[in-house]
């Protein structure tokens, strides 16, 4: 019963069952609904349309299929069912790549080569074989007069090594997991960061193994790049604790150590002051709003209510503030002041002017920016890296320097002495006779050299 | 789309429009005089497309990478190098262009239909590894489509052979063996540049994500993808699968591939491959 398992376990049905499954979910996914993939209000209105669907769903983790029981129960059955194959064919292929006596067989007899060619051999010349077969790229076994000869002897192993990839990807995998942190953090121009937890947006996930990132640097500069309404670059420079000075962009994160930055999103924090009657200071901070694309946001100062809205190339059409393009080319922003309740106060400001509250004043200083990283420290990135190397090597060793066999004897005849060849390539059959054609012409100029 | 682009790529289409027709009745009409006529056609299409591809470079500083109609635009280019390729090194199969061209005629014709506009490139895609990642992306789906088409041919004559028939036409596309081979071929090809595709693809999400694999759509419809082709390999390489099943696999497998490119994008409105920035 155990044995039958095991060999179903490592048989090709079983891979092919494996990645058919495999498939399967993730086809799912596009069918059901995702959590990852939906907003989290979109999911719970979804949930709240039919309650039972989604208990059936999410009892078998199927609303996270990706990392349903089922997925990673067929991900298990897979590196199972890859290190039986391998455990079984390790010792085959290591077999293959030997050379023993017995790979040399007479081409006429020999069943497993299916093209076969004879050619007559000029006296005296038996080594030319050799010779031209080395030159061809062939190690040659036997004697001149009985031989067997191969090209890419070993390229059976690569079959082996691009399995072995396989695991070191999944090792990559399990090595990130535990210790991956995750972190998003919101820094406005003259910012500094040291590592502190609380500084992190909500709770970040942190690492199974391993501690959170301990990197320290400073916000110096952030410049959106806006071309003809599209996005086309973000640039933040920050200064380390040594005093270096990094420029991050989209696609390119700061990193410290395992640790990368990477530039997630963009806002406004602008210098909001509250000036008495006498142009004292009463309150101010720079405040981080979230207005980008027309939203609104409020936040509150010295008992004022505030709610702004952002527009970053600001005009005005028939009296109503608008944005005639997503560049920040006439940046501006709609404060609306209340008390109590009561509206005591709007107006569109620019940077530097004022707008007058009940016998205060406020002050719209300066319109910077802030920037949302987004903060990933992760180990196991170059074991990752290793096993895509791995695998597409081993792929096109495996695949494309594939293993060629050339069988031959010399015969003498009446008419002289004459050569039998038969040859086996993997994977093509056209190309056992191009391959033997080729010899024979190498051959052939070899004489007539 | 620039003035001398829209020029150059309305006459690149009917130009295959008009070699997709040619290979209609060259094969219709089993006259295969006309093959060596249509090969020049589509390598003058190539020339008008490259011209198009060039005018879009000028216009907008970056090559067509992004966009439904960029994807269209340089998958054609491709597909149209790939088919010449394949008529001037394999010339007995030069008839393939019956099945890769009508392919040409629905990316291009899909992608103009989308969003020609010219744009700046977009942030999450000035990236050195998307060049990899595009640039193998068309090479294996070039492959892919190739294999489908040496399936197709391997079907037509296999069907004329399994009637009794004996039409010289077929016969000049090579042996049984030499087509299955070459389907064979394309498809390792096709799967090695798929998987540097995938790897170029993982690096870049690192530094734009932060993650390798999110499990995105489009991620997960392309390792559906590779995963197929990879069971086709092991199909043949293991269970001897060759032949018209061999030839049916490719035709399949590629719709793997047509979903990837059309279909999620349609169907998912989640996937973090659409590339803007918010």
């Amino acid at each position: 019963m155990v044995n039958n398992i095991i060999k179903y376990l490592s048989s090709l049905r079983c891979t092919l069952a494996v990645i058919i499954s495999l498939s399967t979910m993730f086809l799912l996914s596009f069918i059901l609904p995702q959590k990852d993939l939906l907003k989290k209000q979109d999911y719970l209105q979804m949930k709240g349309g039919s309650p039972i669907f989604f208990r059936i769903m999410e009892t078998l983790g199927l609303t996270d299929v990706y990392t349903s029981p089922v997925t990673l129960a067929l991900w298990a059955l897979f590196f199972l069912n890859l290190a039986l194959v391998m455990r079984q064919r390790v010792p085959l292929v290591l077999k293959r790549i030997e050379c023993s006596p017995a790979s040399i067989e007479d081409p006429r007899t020999a069943s497993s080569y299916p093209v076969r060619l004879t050619v007559p051999l000029a006296k005296g010349r038996s080594d030319t074989v050799q010779e031209v077969l080395t030159r061809a790229g062939y190690r040659f076994y036997g004697a001149a007069d009985r031989f067997y000869a191969v090209k890419n002897r070993l390229s059976p192993l690569a079959t082996i090594l691009f399995h072995l990839s396989f695991f070191l990807i999944l090792l990559a995998g399990v090595v990130t997991t535990y210790t991956k942190f995750v972190g998003y953090l919101e820094m406005g121009i003259g910012e500094s960061f040291h590592g502190e937890l609380s500084r992190y947006k909500g709770s970040p996930r942190m690492p199974k193994v391993g501690r959170p990132p301990v990197a320290g640097f400073a916000l110096e500069k952030v410049q959106p790049h806006v071309d003809q309404n599209v996005a086309t670059g973000l640039e933040v420079v920050v200064r380390d604790d040594r005093g270096g000075i990094h420029i991050a962009d989209i696609n390119r994160p700061y990193k410290a150590g395992a640790t990368s930055f990477l530039v997630n999103d963009l806002g406004v924090a602008p210098l909001v002051v509250i000036v008495d009657e006498g142009g004292r200071d009463l309150d101010g901070a720079y405040v981080k709003l979230y207005v980008m694309k027309g939203k609104k946001d409020r936040f509150r100062m010295l008992g004022y209510d505030i709610e702004a809205r952002y527009f970053s190339d600001h005009l005005v059409v028939n009296g109503v503030d608008e944005t005639k393009s997503d560049a920040f080319s006439n940046p501006a922003m709609r404060l609306e002041v209340s008390k109590n309740g009561a509206v005591i106060a709007a107006r569109t400001l620019k940077a530097g002017e004022s707008l007058e509250l009940d016998g205060n004043r406020l002050v719209l200083r300066e319109m910077p920016f802030w920037v949302r990283f987004l903060v990933v420290k992760q180990h196991g990135d170059w074991i990752a890296y290793a096993g895509f190397i791995i695998a597409t090597l081993a792929l096109c060793w495996r695949l494309l320097l594939y293993r060629r066999e050339i069988v031959g004897t010399v015969e003498q005849t009446v008419a002289g002495a004459m050569l039998h060849l038969a040859c086996r390539c993997e994977f093509y059959r056209t190309s056992s006779g191009q391959e033997l054609d080729r010899i024979s012409e190498l051959l052939k100029g070899s004489r007539a050299g | 789309m620039s003035f001398y682009e829209s020029i150059f790529f309305w006459l690149a289409l009917t130009i295959y429009a008009l070699a997709s027709g040619g290979f209609c009745y060259a094969v219709v009409f089993k006259n295969e005089k006309v093959l060596g006529k249509l090969v020049a056609l589509i390598t003058a299409g190539l020339f008008v497309h490259t011209a198009a591809i060039a005018a879009r470079y000028a216009a907008q500083g970056h090559l067509p990478w992004s966009s439904n109609y960029d994807n269209g635009l340089m998958g054609g280019w491709f597909i149209v190098l790939s088919t010449i390729y394949v008529c001037i090194r394999h010339k007995p199969i030069r008839i393939v262009g019956i099945a890769t061209l009508p392919a040409v005629l629905l990316i291009m014709g899909y992608g103009v239909m989308r969003n020609p506009v010219l744009s700046p490139l977009d942030a999450t895609l000035k990236s050195f590894w998307l060049y990899f990642h595009v640039f193998f992306a068309w090479l294996s789906f070039g492959a892919y489509v190739l294999a489908m088409g040496v399936g197709v041919l391997y079907l037509l004559r296999e069907k004329k052979e399994r009637a009794g028939e004996v039409v010289e036409f077929y016969q000049r596309f090579g042996s049984n063996d030499s087509l299955d081979d070459l389907m064979f071929r394309y498809l390792v090809f096709g799967f090695i540049t798929n998987a540097v595709m995938i790897v170029a693809g993982a690096i870049w999400a690192k530094d734009l994500w932060g993650s390798y694999w999110s499990w995105d759509p489009i991620e997960t419809w392309s390792l559906i993808s590779w995963l197929m082709y990879g069971l086709a390999i092991h199909l043949r390489v293991t269970m001897g699968w060759r032949g018209s099943r061999f030839a049916w696999l490719m035709i399949g497998a590629l719709l793997t591939v047509i979903i990837n490119f059309f279909g999620v994008s349609l169907i998912m409105k989640s996937t973090v491959h659409v590339f803007r920035m918010s």
